[in-house]
């Protein structure tokens, strides 16, 4: 398991974050951080406001109160566009592809707002480090399997060059094999220096990427620290993860 | 019976480039844009004005497509902006939206109607028996240079390729950085154009006024449809088919009940193919 270093700088900071629809607050005073080359897990319950947090992060939802800084920079009053710009992606959940467009424009749509030579240099970088995608590049996105529909998402997260990428729940729906290639190609991003903030509810996959978790409940920060001191906590294991199998 | 099925055409380009416009905004905001046939009416008359005023059809037709154009995106400023969390007001709105714009025509023209004149009034195209005035084979060209270009748009463009992505996934293309009102706003513009173009090719064959439009509207509707509601190329064959139906009907049993065949091919459609002769499996505008 990856080994947290104390003197990383974080790349993203977020400060009581708050987010509310109506009279309905989903998240309260959620502060976190994450750092480069590290992957940092977001856990808990369904419906404990992990993918809300996500998309809060990224202007998706509207913030009641909280701060988000990225680079050191306060990034709050941004919108999502300029936030994607400024280096942060999304790979959301049930990977979101636009299933009747081909994949090489749903690569394409993560580099949108980057002039023509600047998508194109991505995508051919793209292409290197996902070679598969070149052959089927014309397929409609919608044809492929669910493992494979997730490497194309997470490679359209990659257009924008992300220093952070936000995962959520990227072993959905998949198989074990098809969850062990996607741990592998997460962690060799993390390797390459990018930060993650990743929501997941499975144990083997959160034990292998991350090194730090916050755990959620009820929109609230209840428990933070090294997985492996989470996990040994009976009451967090059982309330929120289930048991590793 | 070819120059039946030449009207036919000339009837479905006319159709089609209304029903794009239509399927356009429908697929990237799912609003069903009644003020459509205000817009096209607008358009006419801007076209109409400016040519009166003495200035080339050319710069006339400009100024109705960009008419058009500018209407249709104030429609979606100052209205349906404002409901898009608020889909079951839409229809409503639209509804308005298409009285206040036929109404200022109205306030601005009167009632009475118009002839526009254009260089190619006197023109007939002769081919083997088939014949084909100035005006109908000048509203087949530019509907087909005004699909064509909105095909280049759609399918070779960063915009066209976001505005299919929106039509698809709206919450999906925000994850992504896709400005939604910049997509809603190129939408209705393209859709006014489509309308002003729609206007000035059509608008020589009948009378410029408030109410121009509202026959187009509908037969509009009926092949977004026939169509697939989102579809781009599935309105445009929608357009040629109810076209060629229309013209049929009308040649060989009666011209008075010629939108009535185009109605009983819509039921009949519904009946037997409920998604539209286009079915897709997601929503699109390609």
């Amino acid at each position: 398991m990856p080994e947290t270093s104390p003197v990383l700088k974080p790349v993203l900071e977020v400060s009581g974050l708050t987010v509310a629809f109506g009279a309905t607050t989903a998240v309260r005073e959620v502060s976190l951080t994450a750092a480069a080359g590290t992957v940092t897990g977001i856990l808990g319950a369904n419906g404990a406001g992990k993918t809300t947090t996500l998309l809060g992060v990224l202007g998706l939802v509207p913030r009641r109160a909280g701060t988000v800084a990225f680079d050191g920079r306060d990034v709050t009053a941004l919108e999502t566009g300029a936030l994607v710009r400024a280096g942060i992606a999304l790979c959301p959940e049930n990977r979101r592809l636009f299933p009747s467009m081909s994949i090489e424009d749903n690569l394409l749509l993560g580099a949108y707002g980057h002039g023509r030579k600047v998508r194109r240099a991505r995508l051919d970088r793209t292409y290197e480090r996902f070679a598969w995608l070149r052959d089927r590049a014309a397929e409609p996105a919608g044809r492929l399997s669910g493992g494979q529909q997730q490497a194309v998402a997470i490679a359209r997260a990659l257009m924008s060059e992300p220093r952070l990428v936000l995962l959520d729940e990227p072993s959905s729906g998949l198989s074990p094999v098809a969850v062990d290639e996607i741990g592998e190609l997460l962690a060799g991003i993390a390797a390459d220096g990018t930060a993650m903030l990743l929501v997941e509810q499975n144990v083997k996959l959160v034990q292998r990427l991350c090194s730090t978790a916050y755990v959620l409940s009820h929109g609230r920060v209840t428990a933070s620290g090294p997985v492996a001191d989470l996990l040994r906590d009976d009451a967090v294991s059982d309330a929120y993860l289930g048991k590793a199998g | 019976m070819i120059q039946v099925l030449v009207n036919g055409v000339f009837l479905g380009c006319l159709f089609a480039v209304v029903a794009v416009g239509l399927t356009l905004v429908y697929g990237v905001m799912e609003v069903p844009n009644f003020a459509h046939a205000g817009v096209i009416v607008l358009a006419a008359y801007t076209t109409w004005s400016v040519e009166h005023a003495g200035a080339p059809f050319v710069v006339a037709a400009l100024a109705g497509i960009a008419c058009g154009g500018a209407v249709s995106v104030l429609t979606e400023v100052l209205a349906y902006r404002w409901i898009i969390t608020k889909p079951a007001a839409a229809p409503a709105v639209a509804l308005g939206l298409l009285l206040i714009l036929q109404n200022v025509a109205l306030r601005l023209y009167g009632g009475e109607g118009r002839s526009l004149d254009t260089p190619y009034d006197t023109v007939l195209l002769k081919a083997g028996g088939v014949s084909l005035p100035g005006v109908k084979a000048a509203l087949i060209v530019l509907a087909v240079l005004s699909l064509g270009a909105l095909h280049l748009l759609l399918s070779r463009t960063s915009l066209g390729r976001a505005m299919r992505a929106v039509a698809q996934d709206r919450d999906a293309a925000a994850m992504l950085g896709i400005p939604m009102r910049r997509q809603y706003a190129l939408a209705f513009l393209i859709a006014g154009m489509l309308g002003g173009v729609a206007a000035v090719a059509y608008a020589p064959t009948f009378q410029v006024s408030p109410y121009m439009a509202d026959d187009v509207l509908l037969s509009a509707f009926v092949v977004v449809v026939l169509g697939g509601l989102g579809s781009v190329w599935g309105a445009v064959a929608g357009g040629l088919v109810l076209g060629v139906v229309e013209g049929l009907g009308a040649a060989y049993v009666s011209s008075a009940y010629q939108s009535a065949f185009g109605f009983l091919m819509l039921v009949l459609i519904l009946v037997l193919r409920p998604g539209g002769l286009r079915t897709t499996d997601a929503r699109r505008v390609a």
